[in-house]
């Protein structure tokens, strides 16, 4: 039979006569040097060169392809370029390969063996990641070594050891796991409903705004569309919080999403192995990570920076795009609390270290902005003091904010804010220089200050009616407009397709 | 060139000694028994069906151990011959992959002294084949998300498209399309398609006579099993059980012929371009409809490279790919631009809308992208899975994807056509040399884009031209100088039947730079990516347009700001006016 298969190509224009042929198992393998085959193969030459091009770009193609072939032809969003040595007036950053600064660790303080025990300690207190008792063998190792080639070999084992060992925890934060967490502060009290609150997904497909079923074409379930006045209010929250920042002081910035995966494990995200929140693009694209968190992209941009002690604090804040991997299966997450995609205002800022606790007064100015922010919002929260298995590797000190979700009645954290000290910056490169000139590494403190599903979320669980309309709160009128999503009459015009069976 | 050496040594086994990139030139084959199936056009791909293979003593790539491994796999030869070589370890975690050879490689010259070409690799043949090894090694372009053949049973297309082919390759479609092709300067080979649909047509033929005969055997024989009365009975059921079987095994060996044929003509005429708007047919090159002169400028032709990070307003880096920083006012400046017009959109009647940027395979080839070209779209890694090529995820961000992605597979009722759309976000594209510098080759831009869909093409031409004059007037908000161009057919996209660019003028370029554009697409995406009016089930028809490509804009915004050294953003007349 394989014989019939293997002459498809060269079956064309005198078919009849063929088949019947092939059929009647009667061919002989000269059919396989006839004419046809060769006509068949002559046909097809035009069509295949233009198709290889493409081959060529898949294989070769990479972020930095060279030569672009004739066939293509330009995409609606590019323009046809009118010369082609375009590539020499591009930014000289862009012609330069990114190489990460080599992490300055506190060796001082890692490799003092009066610090041994408390090192172990705190490691221990925040999930075991980490090993400092091979810092301080390959630490002494280091000390001993020979050759110059060895101390090399050495000190690279050392660097990598020594990265992974996590921030200092603040003498307050509670020791162990997450419902170890200290409750700060509440504010307000829960909403009385006289009747079964709607979950949000209840209420915006009521609303026809939201969809998070038939979502199979994007990333999946964990992936939503927002559609009328719930995508209003996303862009309407963003432009409140910006507000509000900029009178405190915040400098806007517009990041990239796009990162060299060294940029975010320098902030103390792992982007390998199995349970990594990171996308990576494919190797073709070159080393490339999707951020998760715009701390990330603004930890690019202060890398390498040195600041005057008289410029700090500095403030800035960035609206970005966060993409993260989820695995969790959580039920009460399901929905759009735990998302592939969001929109999030991140709080950003670079303190001293002068001995005034700077970062920590910065922190809890970042606090205070959240708490306020929610409050103008009439959202009931409680403040948690994290506890150290929640801290991750930067934060010396974490405080989360949650609020009550009355559809699946659980408090759903809404915002995040860490002070992670020299953590970053030491990975970074971020130093500033104090009044009598020393160079000294600042701190890094960071903030959410509007992170999007969550708060649409929460804001339509809390300011449900019965009937399914939702008031939102006046804060957000003059960037909203109308401030009360109302059920439509008619039905929903969108109907997914029955999958199509297969023969 | 004859290169190819193809020894039998019984015809159970054989050795090939196969010079890869010449197997076009080969001159014969007894298939027979053979799992090697080689498909001898384009894409020149060979499809290996190991799995029985018990006494594979390969040369240098594969251990006898792997190539067992090696179960229904399709391998593509996507590196360079030499490189392959070296990839040994590859050749165990060759699962379900394509290997394919492709001709612009370097030829690596085989002589007889020399050592063999690293692509001479040995293959021993097993008694058996597999119908399934076969089937993706006769099809001449590469696998599709929107079609999976049946004879495929590892993997289903989410939408299994199915073109109606009958109009399509119609006597009097046939002439349209070859103008079209023409006009686009495509170089598909129409003909190639006809006579492929023709033999697809007459194995149908075929195939639907021996399934009638075989019913109609199978009743006589249920009508002969019940007749107890008749003469010579057995000798009729023998009979009829001879033909039977006899009709059984021609059916067995067409329908390979029939599933190849049938995955053949879809693949190819996926793609297929959409048909041409009439506006688009004629016209040689890009035709300038209309030219806004612009509020006074004094630019200077500085860069906005320059220029910006002069005042800090910008921070290029190389923290990712053409990754830049918008600071302090340009950063403002962008929110306010991207406010205005979201609102003009808004106010025109098209609904907001909030989307995912993340893309599955089907979508991106629903709209007539290649998602194998890295420079047409980023793909996201993945662990190794089946069929990757066909089944991955793509970053495309806030485009005509958005929209199609949230249409595919869903029925619209026709009396709430038609739909609009508008939407605020990230785009993403992939870089290419032939960027422009700087912000206008960004890899990362906001976008503001519109969406529109509709029951006809007649209503489909409106909203384009609707969509074109909220495009024009948003441009003309900015006070940039501007420009209002016909795209030719040339530059069309497979899924644009027509397109307007608005571009504005870039100082530093000397020309005029793309910063939005309206597209119309017929029914290209929704035949491909079922989107459907209720009840009529007729394909949706779409226009899709970005009003706004903030990079762009902020760059040209800029170096339109510069005055003899003195620098100050210039007003643009929407945010003054308003504000």
């Amino acid at each position: 039979m394989s014989r019939n298969l293997f002459l498809i190509p060269l079956l064309h224009q005198s078919f009849p006569r063929r088949l019947q042929q092939i059929l009647r198992n009667s061919f002989s393998p000269q059919i396989f040097s006839s004419k046809i085959c060769s006509v068949c193969l002559q046909n097809h030459r035009s069509f295949a060169s233009t198709r290889q091009s493409y081959a060529q770009q898949t294989t070769f193609a990479s972020a930095a392809a060279s030569e672009k072939h004739e066939s293509e032809r330009s995409s609606p969003e590019a323009v046809e370029p009118k010369t082609s040595d375009w590539q020499q007036h591009q930014p000289e950053a862009w012609k330069s390969q990114f190489q990460p600064p080599e992490p300055q660790l506190n060796w001082e303080y890692l490799c003092n063996p009066d610090n041994l025990e408390f090192i172990r300690e705190n490691i221990a207190h925040r999930k075991g990641v980490g090993d400092i008792d091979k810092v301080h063998h390959l630490w002494n190792a280091y000390q001993r070594a020979q050759s110059e080639e060895e101390k090399q070999m050495v000190w690279q084992q050392l660097l990598s050891e020594g990265f992974h060992i996590p921030n200092t925890s603040h003498p307050d934060s509670p020791i162990g796991e997450e419902s170890n967490a200290r409750t700060a502060k509440v504010h307000s009290q829960k909403k009385e409903f006289d009747f079964q609150p709607k979950t949000v997904v209840e209420l915006g497909e009521r609303l026809q705004m939201l969809r998070t079923d038939n979502v199979t074409m994007t990333t999946g379930p964990r992936t939503y569309y927002f559609l009328g006045e719930l995508a209003r209010l996303e862009q309407a929250l963003i432009r409140f919080t910006l507000s509000r920042l900029k009178e405190k002081g915040f400098q806007l910035v517009s990041v990239p999403d796009l990162l060299n995966p060294q940029i975010i494990e320098s902030c103390g995200f792992k982007t390998q192995g199995e349970r990594t929140q990171v996308y990576r693009l494919k190797d073709t694209h070159g080393p490339v990570c999707l951020a998760g968190t715009a701390e990330m992209s603004l930890g690019g941009l202060f890398m390498n920076e040195v600041f005057d002690e008289k410029d700090l604090p500095k403030k800035v804040t960035a609206v970005s795009r966060c993409y993260r991997a989820e695995t969790s299966d959580i039920a009460e997450e399901k929905g759009i609390y735990r998302v592939h995609q969001f929109t999030k205002v991140e709080m950003f800022g670079l303190t001293s270290d002068e001995g005034n606790d700077e970062s920590g007064q910065l922190l809890q100015e970042l606090l205070d902005i959240e708490q306020e922010l929610f409050v103008s919002l009439g959202l009931h929260f409680r403040v948690l003091d994290m506890a150290t298995e929640e801290l991750g590797a930067p934060a010396h000190r974490k405080f989360d904010i949650e609020t009550w979700m009355p559809g699946k009645e659980f408090w759903g954290e809404i915002s995040s804010a860490s002070n992670c000290t020299d953590f970053q910056s030491r990975r970074l490169n971020i130093h500033y220089r104090d009044k009598t000139g020393n160079l000294k590494f600042a701190h890094t403190v960071n903030g959410t200050a509007c992170a999007n599903p969550r708060m649409v979320m929460a804001l339509l669980e809390n300011n449900q009616k019965q009937d399914g309309s939702v008031v939102l709160p006046k804060a957000l009128e003059p960037w909203l407009g109308s401030s009360v999503l109302s059920p439509p009459k008619h039905k929903d015009p969108f109907m997914r397709m029955q999958d199509r069976r297969k023969r | 060139m004859t290169l190819l050496k193809l020894k039998t040594l019984s015809s159970l086994s054989y050795q090939q000694a196969v010079h890869l990139h010449h197997l076009k030139t080969a001159q014969s084959w007894n298939a027979q028994a053979c799992f090697l199936s080689l498909s001898l056009s384009q894409r020149q791909q060979v499809s290996v069906k190991p799995s029985v293979c018990t006494q594979c003593a390969s040369v240098h790539t594969a251990s006898s151990t792997s190539w067992q491994r090696l179960t229904k796999c399709n391998l593509n030869f996507a590196w360079s011959v030499s490189q392959f070589a070296d990839k040994q370890q590859s050749w165990q975690s060759l699962t379900n992959c394509n290997l394919n050879f492709d001709r612009s490689l370097p030829i690596v010259p085989f002589k007889g002294s020399r050592s063999p070409p690293p692509l001479l690799y040995q293959i021993h043949t097993a008694r058996e084949t597999h119908l399934k090894s076969a089937q993706r090694a006769y099809s001449t372009v590469q696998p599709s998300s929107l079609f999976v053949s049946g004879a495929d049973d590892s993997y289903q297309s989410p939408v299994q498209v199915k073109l109606d082919l009958e109009t399509l390759l119609s006597a009097q479609n046939v002439d349209k399309l070859r103008r079209n092709l023409n006009a686009r300067g495509l170089d598909f080979d129409l003909d190639q398609l006809i006579a492929d649909y023709k033999l697809w047509q007459e194995v149908d033929e075929l195939k639907t006579k021996l399934e009638t005969q075989r019913s109609s055997i199978s009743k006589a024989m249920a009508v002969l099993v019940k007749d107890k009365k008749s003469e010579n009975v057995p000798t009729r059921k023998e009979e009829l059980t001879k033909r039977g079987k006899a009709v059984k095994e021609q059916l067995r060996e067409t329908m390979p012929l029939w599933y190849s044929a049938e995955e053949k003509v879809t693949l190819q005429s996926l793609k297929l371009p959409t048909d041409l708007h009439p506006l688009a047919v004629s016209p040689e090159a890009d035709t300038e409809v209309d030219i806004y002169k612009g509020a006074a400028s004094s630019a200077d032709g500085t860069s906005h490279i320059q220029i910006a990070e002069e005042q800090g307003l910008l921070k290029f880096s190389n923290v990712g790919p053409r990754a830049a920083y918008l600071l302090g006012e340009l950063a403002e400046l962008e929110q306010s631009l991207l406010h205005y017009a979201a609102t003009v959109v808004r106010e025109r009647g098209f609904s907001p809308f909030a989307g995912s940027e993340i893309f599955r395979t089907v979508v991106v080839e629903g709209c007539g992208m290649d998602q194998r070209n890295a420079e047409e779209i980023f793909t996201l890694h993945q662990r190794e899975e089946d069929h990757q090529d066909i089944n991955a995820y793509h970053l495309k961000g806030n485009s005509l994807l958005s929209y199609t992605a949230f249409f595919a597979k869903t029925q619209v009722k026709a009396e709430r056509l038609p739909m609009k759309f508008c939407s605020i976000g990230r785009h993403y594209g992939s870089p290419t040399a032939q960027d422009f510098p700087g912000l206008y080759g960004a890899v990362q831009s906001n976008r503001v884009t519109m969406f529109a869909a509709c029951a006809c093409g007649d209503t489909a031409t409106e909203l384009h031209d609707e969509m074109v004059g909220v495009a024009w007037d948003i441009v003309q908000g900015l006070g940039l100088p501007a420009r209002k161009l016909l795209v030719s057919a040339k530059r069309l996209e497979q899924s644009e039947s027509l397109r307007t660019d608005i571009e504005v003028w870039a100082p530093s370029l000397q020309q005029y730079v793309q910063m939005g554009h309206v597209s119309l697409h017929n029914d290209y995406p929704s035949s491909r990516l079922l989107s459907r009016a209720q009840p009529q089930g007729t394909p949706l028809h779409m226009v899709c347009g970005v009003v706004l490509d903030v990079a762009r804009v902020l760059a040209s915004i800029l170096e339109h700001s510069g005055t003899q050294g003195q620098f100050e953003l210039m007003k643009l007349p929407c945010l003054h006016s308003k504000s």
